[in-house]
């Protein structure tokens, strides 16, 4: 029998198998971490699954739960009256869940229109102009989508985030006017409304422009690692102080102050902010109520603070490790 | 030989690479590094939960005042419990007597919008002077029912509604039993003689016990609430009177040489712990229902007195003062040996285990002050509950064991006040003339 290193020194033709073997596992390894690098989206598929949470979008598909929900209302009178029955065992089954449409005294405070209305005027030599605008509205029914395609160029999402934000805002205006039968004065209406859209979605885009401007002519002048971490620190500040205000946990609940619970709930934060629907945790504490407390406190946080501009990513991928060690 | 070897070889070093590949690839998947941001400190330690006025429906006014009642008796009810935090009516967006109080017909965002985690919904009308409600508890993140309940009662009866419906609401969130139908038992003065009293756990429906002009001291529930001992010098010497608390049985009385007390019910048994002074100093005995010595538990020179049963009836802590002070030890039923558990400070008295069996309270001296600590039953962990420039004494557990009462001089006279188990949300239960003292809750 030969020993392995035998095979080394003895012969030629040995050592060149050896050296073509490594070598190619070397390039291999080297196109290995470079797919890794630049498609870094590839390794997510590999993963296990994790636990998933079902959580309703909390924004974004607003509008297209509201249009379903009508038909769903109709249908309820029956459940009452099953559900008057004086038996506990009736309440166990889950009630639908309709949702109506949010009043407007409370809609503003989720979808806050990010430029003022009157500005856009100033912007005239833009309004004859119908190359910028028309993209936008074959795209306006869109919004239901809720991820913006990840592997997207970074400014493209940009604009694509911002649409939903504006379009729930839309429907509920006209609606109220059809009630009236004023056509007239809906077609002034719409017109004037159109114009005024069309207006802001330039001035929107044009901000958004400079904005990405500026932050690139930051990265160059500062260099990239440095501003984005200083940067990413006082973002991370803002969005612990925003959850932990948001945070309720019971004392009694969870068995007193000397636990040793934790949880790490993984999100992702668009760049207007808003949190994506897939939450995951990356740890569970363990305790039912725990968990849920903690998703239910980053519902309430959502939308966190807008992601700093000079971030270049669309999306943040975080990690929440919830303590109760600050009860003490 | 040598080509099947160098086909071996091959063989192996592809091997060799996808092993290398493999063991490179793994930390490289999971080292995808992201940011971890630390959340630890909630700013609300409670739940919050929001109780919009019930809806009524015939828009009279005597089942809107019933509603409005009701609904203010609720959220006293939850709040007491330490577990809840009342959200301000005013801020609510939603109005039942408009939306309905069923899941369909509410809006579960304009709840959440104010913060809300959990919602009550509740709807009455009164059918022939009976009054039928219909209370919902929801959560209103997933907009799930966790418990929906149809009661009918006369007008008289909403606070016992309502307690039903928190007993439902505690067991559903904590799995334990809720403790709306337990009653406290307390010295008072009221008469200007130390009687022994009772009420409800929120401090309501008082009711005089003992009306013999004498002294009555420490009260204790027998575990089915049924029967009560304590000590009376109603014949002017400390013996132990057993009493049937609804009058129907007759009760019995307990007289030996010497003191006769600080009794102690068995948590499951008719049997109940006592300290007396027969042979000579003060002993803990087990004793039957009607006074009869089943079996005495302690022999030593020093003073041993107020056992308090561990919720499985296989131990009894008691205090005794055989080191020279007043500590706490424990006594094995089973096994007869006794472990002392406090070594701190000098005086260290009425302990009360609680029914959930982990934790001790007791009743300390430091500083020249009295004040309530909670310990394990192993003696640490040792945690002080109260702390302000007055005497607080006598802890008890409430039934589910998050909360204590206690009696404390804090406003001059000493009064009973009630806390959660980790000393918060301390309050007074009862504004009574006199003084109160040694309360005990019932099971």
């Amino acid at each position: 029998m030969y020993s392995a290193n035998d095979y080394l020194v003895r012969s030629e033709t040995k050592k060149i198998t050896w050296v073509l073997t490594l070598g190619g596992s070397a390039i291999g390894h080297l196109l290995f971490f470079a797919i890794i690098f630049f498609f870094p989206g590839l390794s997510q598929t590999n993963k296990e699954l994790p636990t998933v949470i079902d959580i309703d979008l909390v924004s974004i598909t607003e509008t297209e739960i509201q249009t379903h929900s009508y038909d769903a209302v109709e249908t309820e009178p029956d459940m009452d009256i099953s559900e008057s029955i004086e038996s506990t065992d009736n309440y166990v089954q889950p009630e639908p869940e309709p949702i109506q449409p949010p009043k407007n005294a409370y809609e503003p405070k989720k979808f806050q229109p990010l430029t003022p209305i009157e500005q856009p005027k100033s912007f005239k030599p833009l309004k004859p102009n119908p190359d910028i605008i028309q993209p936008e509205k074959t795209s306006e029914p869109k919004p239901t989508k809720v991820k913006p395609p990840e592997s997207e160029p970074v400014q493209r999402p940009e604009i694509k985030e911002i649409k939903p934000i504006e379009s729930p805002a839309k429907p509920s205006k006209p609606k109220i006017k059809r009630s009236l039968k004023k056509r007239t004065i809906i077609k002034e209406y719409i017109a004037r409304n159109k114009k005024k859209r069309q207006l802001t979605d330039t001035f929107r885009q044009l901000q958004q422009k400079v904005r990405i401007d500026e932050a690139k002519k930051r990265i160059q002048q500062v260099g990239k690692t440095k501003s984005s971490v200083k940067l990413m620190d006082i973002y991370k500040a803002e969005v612990m102080s925003q959850i932990n205000k948001n945070w309720a946990l019971s004392v009694q609940m969870i068995g007193g102050y000397e636990t040793d619970l934790s949880a790490v709930l993984v999100i992702n934060i668009m760049r207007n902010g808003y949190i994506q629907p897939d939450m995951r945790f990356e740890q569970k504490s363990g305790n039912e109520y725990f968990d849920e407390g903690v998703i239910k406190a980053v519902k309430k946080s959502n939308p966190l603070p807008r992601l700093p501009d000079g971030y270049v990513r669309p999306v943040y991928e975080v990690g929440l490790r919830f303590t109760p060690s600050g009860l003490k | 030989m040598r080509i099947p070897d160098l086909k071996i070889k091959h063989v192996l070093s592809i091997i060799l690479s996808i092993v290398l590949v493999n063991v490179c690839v793994k930390p490289v998947d999971a080292q995808r590094v992201i940011d971890y941001i630390d959340i630890s400190n909630p700013f609300l330690r409670k739940i919050p939960i929001a109780i919009p006025v019930f809806r009524y429906s015939p828009e009279k006014s005597p089942s809107e005042s019933i509603a409005k009642d009701m609904t203010k008796v609720l959220s006293q009810t939850l709040e007491f419990t330490g577990y809840f935090k009342m959200l301000n009516q005013k801020a609510f967006l939603e109005d039942l007597q408009k939306t309905g109080i069923t899941g369909s017909s509410l809006n579960f965002k304009n709840w959440t919008a104010i913060g809300a985690e959990l919602l009550v919904t509740g709807g009455i009308h009164t059918q022939d002077k009976l009054i039928v409600v219909e209370l919902r508890l929801f959560d209103t993140f997933s907009g799930r029912l966790l418990v929906g309940k149809k009661y009918k009662g006369w007008h008289n009866d909403i606070r016992k509604i309502v307690r039903r419906f928190c007993n439902e609401v505690i067991e559903r969130l904590t799995g334990n039993k809720g403790f709306f139908d337990s009653q406290i038992a307390f010295v008072s003065t009221h008469t200007g003689h130390k009687e022994i009293y009772t009420c409800d756990f929120d401090g309501y429906n008082v009711k005089q016990v003992t009306t013999n002009r004498s002294i009555n001291l420490t009260p204790s529930w027998s575990h089915d609430k049924e029967w009560m001992a304590y000590t009376s010098y109603a014949k002017n010497r400390p013996d132990l009177y057993i009493r049937h608390m609804t009058g129907k049985k007759r009760g019995f009385y307990v007289s030996f040489k010497g003191h006769c007390i600080t009794p102690a019910w068995h948590p499951k048994r008719m049997e109940f712990a006592a300290a007396l002074s027969r042979p000579g100093n003060s002993e803990i005995y087990l004793l039957t229902r009607t006074g009869k010595v089943i079996k005495r538990l302690t022999y030593d020179w020093g003073i041993d007195v107020s056992p308090t049963w561990s919720p499985d009836g296989k131990h009894i802590a008691f205090v005794s003062n055989r080191s020279g002070n007043a500590h706490i030890y424990i006594y094995g039923m089973d096994s007869g040996k006794i472990r002392r558990l406090t070594y701190e400070g000098k005086y260290n008295v009425s302990p009360s285990w609680s029914p959930k069996g982990d934790r001790i309270a007791f009743c300390g001296r430091k500083n020249d002050r009295f004040d309530i600590f909670v310990m394990n039953v192993d003696g640490s962990r040792k945690m002080q509950l109260t702390g302000n420039s007055a005497n607080n004494e006598s802890p008890c557990w409430s039934p589910d064991g998050n909360l204590l009462a206690f009696s404390s001089t804090r406003s001059g006279k000493s009064r009973i006040y009630v806390m959660t188990a980790y000393g918060t949300d301390q309050r007074l239960l009862l504004s009574h003339k006199g003084e109160q003292f040694e309360p005990n809750w019932s099971k």
